[in-house]
């Protein structure tokens, strides 16, 4: 039973996906017609009807969601890099360095991501930065926690003792023999990461604190269609529905790669 | 008990200085942007004096911090309104939405929970809440929000329903209750796998008895201290839903004054918004503390 949702699930990320790439090579950007603004939804010219600029949805929709995906995706990257080596080489330093990275943690643990973005949008204006320093400050912390508690266990194991005893840095030690060890971790917690990451740009765009317009992101269409609920529901439906699936079908992925979860 | 004190006092005086040393690591004159892009009436020099950029960053800071502990946060660039009154006034509004939402969503996640927790309870209420939980959160709010607006506005017109409260707190607590449910029923689950309740079964309880008493009390305790730690995020899901309501909290002023560079409110949303995190996690901890007597023990 369980194996039917992870394929269901693995069959949307996939097909979705592949057809946005495929239109994005194939179509180009969907073009501006402003007779078409606010086209219901027909067969075939508008799958999902068009935007207030008469915009085709379903491009413009499968655009966004690349772009969106993939900035989600190099957040979390960087936020797995930082938190990766923080925590490899963090129970290698000398117990004071220790306690004060601790409570650093604890200090940006407190804070969920939109508080950094709105500090930091307050300074740097809206736009791509402030969202990606945003998402990193506000995922790197949690996750360095989780890998810190995985590598201080790793450094009281007998192979690190060994290549202690035969004289190796701490760099060494952090890089070389804690790392690949928690790499398998971290990957585990990939798919949720990324639940996140979308969750957030989505929010923090709708907020009108990320992405511009003109380039559309998840959140910015949500913006849009929220501004024409009343006269174009359907704007709603085209952006919320695979946003919501590809959402879903991401937490089905990361509850089956995480057993404790079942 | 008084390090906890301490070091919470030390973190809220970083966030302070923090907030006050970001206009300053501006590239460039925070000054020339603020009256190129808005259309402020004020003289610069007067403005240059409110943000106390006329002083050396210490001098200024410790000045600002003297006035806070009068209550004073100086005057919004835009309205002219006294800082401090607007932002308490509006922190309330957020906090009423937020506590609202939070007993709505615990309301309907802990007893849900116990009951998809019962190792030998209905199979099939265990994956129909499961499976419910998953849709909840990966209903984004800003999505979720527009919605139920729509449909009780226009398909069932029930009603003024534009800035209602209550429709505001359901859409809050619906993702919540979710992610709850999910927290709960992992840690209920984990302790009713103990033998301590399976011995409180053979000695004769009842399983409802058993679950509240073997099984969630003992999980109450670290759950307060997450509940503690996710205040942050909460407080952030009604700056949401403030935007799409059009209530006015403290979401709606710090996107406003943001967008419009109101430099003082944004420091005071800021220092209001990171305090609130930062009692939010020591309220956890201390709940989890007064709960938990194996907690005390520790430390």
């Amino acid at each position: 039973m369980k194996n039917v949702y992870r394929k269901l699930a693995q069959l949307w990320l996939t097909s979705w996906f592949s057809v946005a790439l495929a239109l994005q090579s194939w179509k180009g950007a969907p073009a501006f017609s402003i007779e078409n603004a606010l086209h219901k939804p027909s067969w075939p010219d508008f799958p999902m009807g068009a935007d207030t600029y008469g915009r085709d949805l379903f491009k413009l929709v499968s655009q966004a969601s690349l772009i969106s995906v993939a900035f989600a995706c190099s957040c979390v990257v960087i936020s797995l890099a930082l938190a990766l080596a923080t925590a490899s080489l963090a129970p290698h330093l000398s117990s004071r360095s220790q306690r004060v990275l601790q409570s650093v943690l604890h200090f940006f643990l407190a804070f969920p991501s939109i508080l950094f973005a709105f500090t930091v949008a307050g300074f740097l204006g809206p736009g791509k930065l402030t969202i990606a320093v945003a998402l990193t400050l506000g995922a790197a912390p949690g996750l360095t926690r989780l890998l810190w508690n995985r590598s201080r266990e790793l450094a009281q194991l007998e192979f690190i003792w060994a290549a202690r005893a035969l004289g190796t840095p701490a760099l060494g030690l952090a890089f070389r023999h804690t790392l690949p060890h928690l790499a398998s971790l971290a990957r585990v917690k990939i798919p949720s990461l990324v639940v996140h990451a979308l969750l957030a740009e989505a929010s923090l765009s709708f907020l009108g604190l990320g992405f511009p317009i003109g380039q559309e992101s998840w959140g910015s269409l949500l913006s849009q269609a929220k501004d024409y609920l009343i006269e174009a529901p359907h704007i709603s439906l085209a952006v919320g529905i695979p946003l919501i699936l590809t959402l879903l079908s991401l937490d089905v992925v990361s509850k089956a790669t995480r057993p404790e979860l079942r | 008990m008084i390090q906890k004190l301490a070091s919470l006092l030390t973190s809220i005086l970083i966030v302070f200085i923090a907030s006050r040393a970001l206009i300053r690591a501006l590239p460039g004159d925070p000054l020339d942007s603020l009256l190129a892009e808005t259309a402020v009436s004020i003289p610069r020099e007067a403005i240059a004096q409110d943000l106390g950029l006329d002083l050396p960053f210490w001098k200024s800071c410790s000045r600002d911090l003297k006035r806070l502990l009068h209550g004073d946060l100086g005057y919004s660039l835009m309205t002219r309104e006294p800082v401090f009154p607007t932002m308490t006034r509006r922190l309330a509004s957020s906090l009423q939405l937020t506590f609202g939402a939070l007993f709505l969503a615990l309301a309907i996640a802990i007893p849900s929970a116990l009951v998809a927790a019962n190792p030998r309870g209905s199979r099939f209420f265990k994956i129909l809440a499961q499976g419910l939980s998953g849709l909840s959160i990966s209903i984004p709010l800003a999505w979720l929000g527009p919605i139920l607006l729509y449909v009780f506005t226009i398909v069932f017109p029930w009603g003024e329903m534009r800035g209602s409260f209550s429709l505001a707190c359901i859409a809050l607590a619906l993702p919540l209750a979710g992610n709850w449910f999910r927290v709960i029923e992992l840690r209920i689950s984990q302790e009713a796998r103990q033998d301590y309740y399976r011995s409180a079964l053979a000695r004769g309880l009842s399983v409802r008895r058993a679950l509240l008493k073997h099984a969630l009390a003992p999980a109450a305790g670290s759950l307060l201290a997450t509940l503690g730690s996710q205040f942050g995020s909460l407080l952030a899901g009604s700056f949401i839903i403030e935007w799409v309501f059009d209530l006015p909290g403290m979401g709606l002023t710090w996107v406003q004054a943001t967008l419009q560079r109101d430099y003082p409110m944004m420091e005071a949303a800021t220092l209001f918004g990171a305090i609130t995190c930062l009692l939010g996690v020591s309220l956890g901890d201390v709940l989890q503390r007064q709960w938990d007597p194996r907690q005390r023990e520790i430390s």
